[in-house]
């Protein structure tokens, strides 16, 4: 009974206690001052405070080192006090936070620099034709095929952030003579010239799913900008140019189709699934193979010859022992990889020139730190299984010669020669052959993987002369 | 199946058939957030508006003032043995834990002026803010009992900062400037950097100036933008401070005589494609150890494994293509199991001691969780902080025990009464399916014993979570892998047990030349290390250990137990 007694002497406590606490509400916080940054500077240029986000954006130069910057103006609110002096030193190659405190209050303000860029970053005339920019020279140069009346194109341009442009993009323009374009952006300033060249009839195209070069897969597009840089008169051009019949191909020699697809195209079934454009171009492209146009046909693309008539009636000799990874997961090359030129084959055009190393008879292809997605588009040869027993008997079977060959024999590099009128193929499915790769180890120095473009050099050569 | 050995032709299709690493360490689970709970004396302080609350309370107890109490009865724990499921505390004293979040990479250092170690780790939250991992430590003079120091360095406040959050590093005193550096990775995703190290300054350890200026760019050096992380800074043979660096399957490597300038002396490889994460570089006796943690996405793999060389130069070498120059111990330099990550080590001059952190796990209920060991992706990140001592053996190959503090917290022996037993007579178990099952546990455990087996082949394992209505238990088996090997598996025994769980194996040894196991296994509430004479550690995850019972266990053969106890804190 005491102990109950006691809870109510506690309980009413309590409540005595409440009421004797409840007049005194007076608070020692300070909580009045401000914590606002009323003038800033970096190395002298003055920040633009932003009372809203909290933020001061300084705007430098478009070439200026920002490892090391030097605090020169420093204003805040009467009695506050900040975490960085006036005359601090501060690394602003990413956002630094000046702590403000008055009292019992504080604010933070994000401080960050803004380089006065003036650059163009993209080129696009009528939305199509992707002009190629040498920012060294400020240049731009864009190849459109014949038949576009250059009197009247329309670019889509892109450039530096809160830069100003003219003439402006989107505008109507005469390309009959090249074209200046000015960039300016605060304290920045440049000038492109620009220039359009008119390819009347293309000698070489490089085909592909995508509207433009622009939206090809990385893979496909380090290869066709290599071919436009180094192929005279060559020109992109997407399937549908080609079913649509807008290209005049009386001069154009070869035809390359550089395929890539993430996790790789496994067979014939595959083949037809996945490359539905492509065959819904083959009454084109086989008009185009037998009036004698060349094809060069890389990765996936080797299925082709088997749909437009070069393997015969056989519709069943595509490679039969395919894979391939993504590109953004592609393996890490540990050393060169390589495949073998095939016996009696070292004298081939498509072996010429290229880096020798350890073993005269392998085609080196990349180098240590290059990440390769081993794309492969192969022919197993063997009597266990794949149909091919022997090269001989591949021979037979597709009509084509054994240029290249992997480790435990597969074919890998082969072509269909050029006969009756019909022109020349040849098709490489190395997983070696790969343009691109999504990131290089440090320290990585390319030297074999200049191959692949000599042996596409090489290639071109040999199906045009 | 021997799964320390491999081979490097395997690393295709491991890495082909695996996603890649990388961004794992911002793979973080979201769970709801945990609520203040309102107490009553939260209530009573709300002040004039709660004062009809402590009425009603006066009330209450009035009216409650005739009623009588009987008490529910006890729970007879001593004298059942059917299946508990018990609760972790909110914090773990001895393998520590915080109350609220949990422990990443710990770095530890010896702090000489103050004569302790200050075990600093990435503080994880279920829910993380847009700028995560702040350092916070703990202090310790012996592994075992820990002095929480809360907040030691801040992440940045703005998304936009390099240190917008924080990776590992490393803490270190200037005896030449009297000053303490932490050398840390800022971490920030959404800069074209994402990992840069950088550094902090304090005369106490207690106020920490973060250097505005200095930084260190992967970038600036050839080294990768992405994966430039967890600096580790020693003396190297020519007095000079040496710093290395993780980057993207290579060593970064600078030299320093202030620990203010630092100068690019080169880099060396990891293992193949094998990322290694936080490396720590120290010299002991005659040999220079390089301990790491292996983080490539495979069952066997994300261990803490060491190289070791009589240079620093040598050691560096130990990587080198085409064969990995793996320590002589039999088992490619493991440390420890899959439930131990991210270690580094930390030397008083007498003991050198090592810590890591064992991943807690999700899951439903106890069985979920003990058997969600991350076989098909990666164990989750962050847990309790793991202590052993680094044992030094002749040849100058490392393994693990317990630290000596350890003994001597469990220092309360308890009775370790037999409740049931299977073909169990005299001390020795035979025939299959045979056990000794004693009495429930406590929530920190020591238990010790000896096991010797009838021949070279006999196995045997200890079994946790053990009722004896159980239908699914957790054993550690010491597995016959032959006649002279031997290697530590998790099962989860019982008739709807799944049996051996992949990836949670650990750890493969010797058989002892005269067939006997000193075994000693400490648990904190879900956390249990077994230690086998000097020559095998292993760490594993095992909820619902507490107020459960344990047993030895025979499977087939013959073995002799002796020397049972039990001792608890």
């Amino acid at each position: 009974m005491n102990t109950k007694l006691l809870y109510v002497f506690f309980a009413l406590c309590a409540v005595c206690g409440l009421w004797s606490c409840s007049e005194d509400n007076t608070s020692d916080l300070q909580l009045s001052g401000d914590c606002m940054v009323e003038a800033f500077a970096l190395d002298n240029y003055e920040g633009t405070i932003d009372l809203a986000s909290h933020s001061i954006v300084v705007r430098l130069p478009e070439v200026y080192e920002t490892s090391a910057m030097k605090v020169t103006t420093l204003t805040v609110s009467d009695g506050a006090a900040c975490n960085i002096a006036q005359g601090a030193t501060l690394n602003m190659n990413a956002a630094q936070v000046l702590h403000v405190t008055n009292g019992e209050t504080f604010l933070d303000w994000t401080v960050s620099v803004l380089h006065d860029e003036a650059r163009i970053l993209s080129f696009v005339i009528n939305d199509i034709y992707t002009g190629a920019i040498d920012q060294a020279a400020k240049t731009i140069t864009v190849y459109v095929p014949a038949g576009v009346d250059i009197t009247t194109l329309v670019p889509s341009i892109t450039y530096s952030q809160n830069a100003a442009i003219t003439p402006a993009s989107g505008a109507a323009t005469d390309f009959t003579q090249p074209v200046t374009y000015t960039v300016t952006n605060n304290s920045a300033m440049s000038t492109y010239t620009v220039t359009v060249i008119c390819i009347d009839k293309p000698a070489a195209l490089f085909i592909g799913s995508a509207a433009t070069m622009s939206e090809l897969d990385s893979e496909a597009k380090v290869a066709c900008e290599w071919m436009l840089g180094n192929v005279a008169n060559s020109l992109y051009a997407s399937f549908a140019d080609l079913r649509a019949g807008t290209l005049d191909l009386s001069d154009c020699k070869v035809i390359w189709w550089h395929w890539h697809v993430d996790g790789g195209v496994d067979g014939h079934d595959v083949f037809v699934a996945k490359a539905t454009d492509a065959l819904d171009t083959k009454n084109e492209l086989r008009a185009f193979y037998e009036n004698g146009g060349a094809l060069f046909l890389t990765r996936y693309a080797t299925n082709l010859p088997s749909f437009i008539g070069a393997t015969g009636d056989d519709e069943w000799t595509t490679p039969n022992n395919c894979w391939g990874q993504n590109e953004d997961a592609a393996e890490l090359c540990g050393g060169p990889w390589s495949f073998r030129i095939f016996d009696g084959q070292n004298d081939h055009p498509l072996w010429q020139n290229l880096i020798q190393g350890d073993n005269a008879n392998e085609v080196y292809c990349t180098d240590a730190g290059y990440h390769i997605t081993n794309s492969t588009a192969q022919y197993h040869i063997g009597t266990d299984w794949g149909g091919y027993d022997s090269h001989a008997a591949w021979e037979t079977r597709t009509g084509g010669k054994v240029l290249g060959i992997g480790g435990d024999g597969a074919v890998v590099a082969w072509e269909y020669p050029a006969h009756d009128g019909k022109g020349g193929i040849i098709c490489i499915g190395s997983g070696c052959y790969d343009w691109y790769s999504y990131t290089l180890e440090p320290g990585y120095q390319e030297n074999y993987h200049k191959n692949i473009a000599t042996m596409t050099k090489n290639a071109i050569n040999y199906l045009t002369k | 199946m021997n799964t320390t050995i491999f081979s490097k032709s395997n690393n295709y299709l491991q890495e082909y058939l695996l996603p890649s690493l990388a961004g794992q360490r911002g793979k973080r689970r979201l769970t709801k957030c945990q609520a203040p709970r309102a107490t009553e004396a939260y209530l009573l302080s709300r002040g004039r508006a709660s004062w009809g609350v402590g009425l009603l309370l006066a009330f209450c107890l009035l009216s409650c003032s005739d009623d009588d109490f009987t008490a529910d009865p006890a729970r007879d724990w001593a004298g059942t043995t059917t299946f508990f499921a018990p609760t972790d505390e909110a914090g773990f004293n001895t393998y520590y834990m915080p109350a609220i979040g949990r422990c990443g990479d710990p770095m530890p250092f010896y702090d000489q002026k103050a004569g302790e170690y200050k075990v600093l780790y990435l503080q994880e939250y279920d829910n993380n803010g847009a700028c995560y991992h702040p350092f916070w430590g703990i202090s310790t003079k012996d592994g075992a009992n820990y002095t929480p120091l809360g907040e030691v360095l801040p992440t940045g406040t703005s998304t936009a900062q390099q240190d917008a959050s924080l990776g590992t590093g490393c803490a270190i005193y200037n005896e030449k400037d009297g000053l303490y550096y932490i050398y840390y990775t800022g971490y920030n995703v959404l800069l074209p950097n994402h990992e840069v190290v950088m550094r902090a300054i304090s005369s106490d350890f207690k106020t920490w100036t973060k250097d505005n200026v200095w930084q260190l760019k992967g970038t600036d050096y050839g080294y990768d933008a992405n994966d430039f992380r967890d600096p580790q800074i020693f003396t190297a043979e020519d007095g000079l401070y040496h710093m290395v660096i993780a980057s993207k399957l290579r060593f970064a490597e600078f030299k320093s005589s202030d620990m203010k300038t630092w100068e690019h002396v080169g880099s060396f490889p990891m293992i193949w494609d094998r990322m290694c994460e936080c490396p720590d570089i120290f010299k002991m006796g005659d040999w220079w150890y390089l301990v790491y943690s292996e983080g490539y996405r495979a069952a066997w793999s994300r261990k803490v494994k060491y190289m070791m060389a009589p240079t620093f130069d040598a050691l560096k070498a130990c990587f080198n293509d085409p064969g990995a120059n793996w320590p002589k111990d039999g088992h490619e330099g493991v440390l420890d199991s899959r439930a131990f990550y991210a270690a580094k080590t930390a030397s008083n001059g007498a003991d050198r001691l090592i810590w890591g952190w064992s991943p807690y796990r999700t899951g439903a209920d106890i069985h979920e969780k003990n058997i969600n060991v991350g076989a098909d992706g990666e164990p989750n990140w962050s847990g309790a902080l793991v202590c052993h001592k680094i044992i030094q053996h002749t040849d100058g190959t490392l393994t693990l025990g317990a630290v000596p503090a350890m003994a001597s917290k469990y220092n309360q022996a308890v009775s370790a009464n037999v409740m049931e037993s299977n073909g169990y007579n005299g001390g020795t178990l035979s025939g299959d399916d045979a056990y000794v099952l004693y009495k429930r546990l406590g929530t920190a455990n020591h238990i010790s014993f000896t096991i010797k087996t009838s021949n070279n082949w006999d196995k045997f394992g200890i079994s946790f979570v053990r009722g004896s209505d159980s239908k699914k238990y957790y054993t550690i088996v010491v597995n016959p892998e032959d006649e002279n090997h031997r290697k530590v598996n998790f099962e989860q025994e019982g008739t709807e047990g799944k049996g051996f769980i992949d990836a949670a194996d650990g750890y493969l040894f010797e058989r002892p030349a005269d067939n006997t196991y000193h075994i000693d296994i400490y648990t904190d509430n879900s956390v249990l290390v077994l230690y086998i004479n000097d020559v095998c550690a292993y760490t594993q995850r095992i909820y619902g250990i507490q107020k459960n019972c344990w047993s030895i266990n025979n499977y087939g053969g013959s073995v002799t137990i002796s020397d049972v106890k039990v001792s608890q804190q």
